[in-house]
């Protein structure tokens, strides 16, 4: 029996009581599997952390995060949804070529995402920018909330 | 079909400013066709050169006042800053010198020789900052043989244009201020050349966005500087019957227009991001909530 993606990120955010937290590091010393699972989430968040101490909005990183881990556990594409969605950004305002430019082999969605940010910062402004980041973060919740509701 | 907003706001400016440069072009040329219908029975140097000179000093104002729109979305501490803040002192220097040419405070040739190369170096100054944040953003694309042949032909213009000059100038004929002033510029012409030609690879490199446009009018406005500035001196000495003041007041509306597109397209771009009805580019009814069904 494994432990569950969420309990782990409970475990690693230290929101479990000290009864629970002690019960997970006990599996978690046994099984090789949840310790690797746990260090894939400790990576990803140091990733997020990084990329919130780079202008994001508070919220940004909680939501992109609790979205990489909601899209793990499905396979219906929010991933994709993502990524189209920071393309979208970068062909309307520099255009279609450019979107190869900033798309690199291997990158994460909201690695994507957060490239485009920071490009449209550079090239519009700070105000614009965050105005079409908080649009692009809206429509994802939108999107998210609406396949959630249908499944 | 053309909606009705988009002709309402600041983000239209572009689209102002394609129909303000057409109208007035169509309007110039049907002068010109006239004049030539009629025999050169009038002088029309006088009346149409003075429509365009308000024409292009009008744009230089729109210019200057977009300029100053962009820049104030831009803080102290973002790249693009000096960039605007380079462009802006280029508008208003040119503004300063369409207005001192029009009203004739003070000699319209010496105003206009004085502020081009300073306005060519200020532009200089903007190219190497946009250039050095496209690099730094990935967007960075080398010369190709045409931007070198292109290059090529704008200092082979200086070497001629400097050597009539000193030619000139050894065998005592009398040489104005202006024309050493003018001289001056040309090498800024030269560099300003250059790194039009870097921007415009990279630009082909990102395609045809809101803001590509606004730095595609840069490239096309130094182009056409250049050119101007090749045909103005070239167009005396072997065309003697055309009416150079028509000439040149035409070819400095067109130029006009592609500098106030610069700020305009950015305007544009800013505009549309911040305003908050305005919808996501691309919404395809393809989404995730369609996978999901």
């Amino acid at each position: 029996m494994h432990l569950s993606r969420g309990a782990l990120i409970a475990f690693c955010d230290g929101e479990t009581g000290p009864a629970k937290q002690a019960r997970v590091a006990r599996h978690l010393a046994k099984c090789q599997k949840c310790s690797g699972e746990l260090r894939h989430i400790r990576a990803e968040k140091g990733c997020l952390s990084s990329s919130e101490t780079s202008g994001f909005p508070p919220g940004w990183s909680r939501l992109l995060f609790s979205m990489g881990a909601w899209r793990q556990g499905r396979t219906f594409g929010l991933s994709s949804e993502i990524r189209r969605r920071a393309h979208s950004q970068i062909e309307f305002y520099l255009g279609t070529p450019a979107v190869s430019l900033v798309e690199q082999a291997g990158t994460r969605a909201e690695d994507s995402l957060a490239r485009a940010t920071q490009i449209l910062e550079t090239l519009l402004g700070p105000e614009a920018a965050e105005a079409v980041r908080d649009r692009v973060l809206s429509g994802l919740e939108c999107a998210r909330t609406a396949l959630e509701s249908r499944l | 079909m053309m909606r009705r907003a988009d002709f309402e706001g600041i983000e239209s400016a572009p689209r102002w400013i394609v129909i303000f440069l057409a109208a007035n072009l169509a309007a110039g040329f049907l002068v010109a066709y006239v004049w030539n219908a009629a025999g050169n029975l009038f002088s029309m140097q006088a009346s149409s050169g003075s429509t365009s000179a308000f024409s292009v000093t009008v744009l230089t104002a729109v210019d200057l006042w977009l300029s100053i729109e962009v820049l104030r979305r831009f803080p102290r501490r973002a790249p693009l800053h000096s960039a605007w803040l380079w462009i802006l002192l280029a508008a208003a220097v040119r503004f300063m010198s369409e207005t001192l040419a029009s009203l004739a405070v003070c000699g319209g040739s010496t105003a206009l020789a004085l502020c081009v190369p300073i306005q060519w170096a200020m532009l200089a100054a903007a190219m190497a900052q946009v250039l050095r944040v496209f690099h730094r953003l990935g967007f960075w694309r080398g010369p190709r043989a045409a931007d070198w042949a292109v290059c090529a032909v704008v200092w082979l213009f200086t070497l001629r244009r400097s050597g009539v000059l000193v030619a000139a100038w050894l065998d005592g004929q009398p040489t104005a201020g202006a024309d050493w002033i003018s001289l001056a510029g040309l090498p800024i012409l030269c560099a300003l050349f250059l790194a039009a030609m870097l921007l415009r690879q990279s630009l082909a490199s990102m395609g045809n966005g809101l803001v590509t446009r606004g730095w595609a009018a840069l490239v096309y406005a130094i182009f056409l500087t250049g050119a101007a500035e090749m045909a103005l001196w070239i167009i005396p000495h072997y065309f003697h019957s055309l009416p150079l003041l028509l000439l040149a007041s035409l070819a400095r509306l067109p130029m006009a227009a592609a500098f106030a597109l610069v700020p305009a397209w950015q305007v544009a771009a800013q505009r549309h991001a911040i305003q908050p009805g305005s919808a996501e580019p691309e919404e395809l009814p393809t989404g995730l909530p369609a996978m999901a069904e």
